[in-house]
């Protein structure tokens, strides 16, 4: 089966300042359709990893392609309709006064016509179960439910890769069981989605590869 | 052993909210326990701890009845490591609690010392904890509030962002604080981390239950 190529990371290297290096000389190719953990030790640059990939940071050596467009070249717009980035921390990522309006915001701004803005948002909020929140003010939710806001926001914009930082925090094990449906679901549809998570159970059940990290650089990469 | 938490008739709901988020529970928590709270995503786990630590009602503002007594200092790490990070090094976030508590330098520099071997943070002492990885995040949260030397510790989710080899080390420093006598509190959805807990406590529509074992556990 040929699979079509989502994002190409070639030699890349990352560092916050001159000094130090996170991210090694690093070569990957990630595909379509595909759902892939990202694994390795705290501090290891996983979340580092996921923002090169997503084109939130660039490149310090190296390049990323994003569906053969390098991410160097790329305004953040561009690279925000393939993408869809789910940030461990849901706060980093809310902003609008209802979650109703979090979750229809990327249509909105991208010229979507408001009857179906408002049919996607209706199915979002029923899909992560948050209707009764549709008129809360995202910030004063519990954390749990701030994810599932999130989740949802990037599920709207209909993106062609996810990549989604520790998924799983703050969520309950019902909850963690539907986001395990719908990923297999998006799969189906050939979204390719990147995990970054410590949890096991959910990486046994929704990841086909796992990359481990391991001192900037991928140690094993391993398909089911 | 002593009641080191005791609520009684615990209500509270947040500001706009028609329900109650839980309404009339009543508990006691001893020293020297740990106890296991877990429950759906916003049943109110962050919220009952924000009303044992006295965030609620002294900066959260709702309707809040009933009263908890506490046998001692307590202290609390917050799910969102973020919203309790706020200084420029490791050491600083370490020596912040026990600097506001006047103690003398010495007892400070030990305790700081002391908890960075803990809890395996030694490497990054002069690390900004703003640019630590989530992981690395939640465990200074931790240190900051374990240099306080708190006699009832509450921990929102505390292994939600470490790795395995963490996670064991965590839970190692939890049944040591167990042995030094504390009463420790920790708000978990992971089963396989329950382990640790001597009992667990099911917060759901409103209520609050105890649990016979982790297996029986059901949102439903």
């Amino acid at each position: 089966m040929i699979r079509e190529t989502a994002i190409e990371a070639s030699n890349l290297g990352f560092g916050y300042d001159r000094e130090s290096s996170i991210i090694n000389s690093l070569s990957f190719t990630l595909y379509r359709g595909e759902t892939v953990a990202l694994t390795g030790p705290n501090g290891v640059g996983k979340t580092t990893l996921g923002k090169l990939l997503a084109g939130i940071l660039k490149p310090a050596r190296g390049q990323v392609l994003l569906f053969g467009e390098n991410t160097r070249d790329m305004p953040l717009y561009l690279m925000g309709r393939k993408i869809g980035y789910s940030f461990q921390n849901p706060d980093q990522q809310l902003f609008a006064s209802s979650v109703a309006e979090e979750i229809g915001f990327g249509l909105k701004y991208r010229g979507a016509n408001l009857e179906h803005i408002s049919r996607v948002t209706a199915y979002l909020l029923n899909l992560f179960d948050i209707e009764h929140l549709k008129e809360a003010f995202p910030l004063n939710l519990s954390w749990g439910e701030k994810r599932r806001v999130v989740l949802a926001a990037c599920l709207a914009q209909n993106p062609e890769y996810l990549i989604l930082d520790e998924p799983t925090t703050g969520l309950d094990e019902e909850r963690i069981k539907a986001l395990t449906e719908i990923i297999a679901s998006l799969r189906r549809k050939g979204t390719g989605i990147l995990l970054i998570s410590h949890h096991q159970t959910f990486i046994e059940q929704n990841a086909e590869r796992i990359l481990r990290m391991e001192g900037g650089e991928i140690r094993d990469d391993r398909f089911f | 052993m002593i009641a080191s938490i005791r609520a009684r008739e615990l209500s509270f709901r947040y500001r706009g909210q028609d329900q109650w988020l839980f309404e009339q529970i009543s508990f006691e928590l001893k020293s020297g326990q740990i106890s296991a709270l877990t429950g759906p995503s916003g049943s109110g786990k962050s919220t009952l701890c924000y009303c044992l630590s006295g965030v609620i009602p002294r900066f959260i503002k709702g309707e809040f009845s009933g009263d908890v007594s506490l046998e001692g200092r307590v202290g609390m790490v917050f799910q969102d490591p973020d919203s309790q990070l706020f200084l420029p090094t490791v050491e600083d976030e370490l020596a912040f609690g026990p600097e506001n508590l006047c103690l003398p330098r010495e007892e400070i520099g030990r305790r700081i010392e002391s908890i960075l071997q803990l809890i395996g943070l030694h490497r990054l002492r002069l690390a900004n904890p703003v640019k630590l990885s989530g992981g690395g995040k939640q465990l200074v949260a931790l240190g900051g509030v374990l240099t306080l030397d708190p006699d009832i510790i509450l921990l929102d989710e505390p292994f939600s962002q470490l790795d395995d080899a963490m996670r064991g080390r965590i839970k190692t420093v939890l049944l040591e604080l167990k042995r030094q006598g504390k009463a420790i509190v920790f708000v978990e959805h992971d089963k396989s981390n329950l382990e640790v807990a001597d009992q667990i406590w099911l917060l759901s529509r409103g209520g609050l239950n105890r649990q016979s074992s982790p297996e029986v556990i059901s949102h439903d």
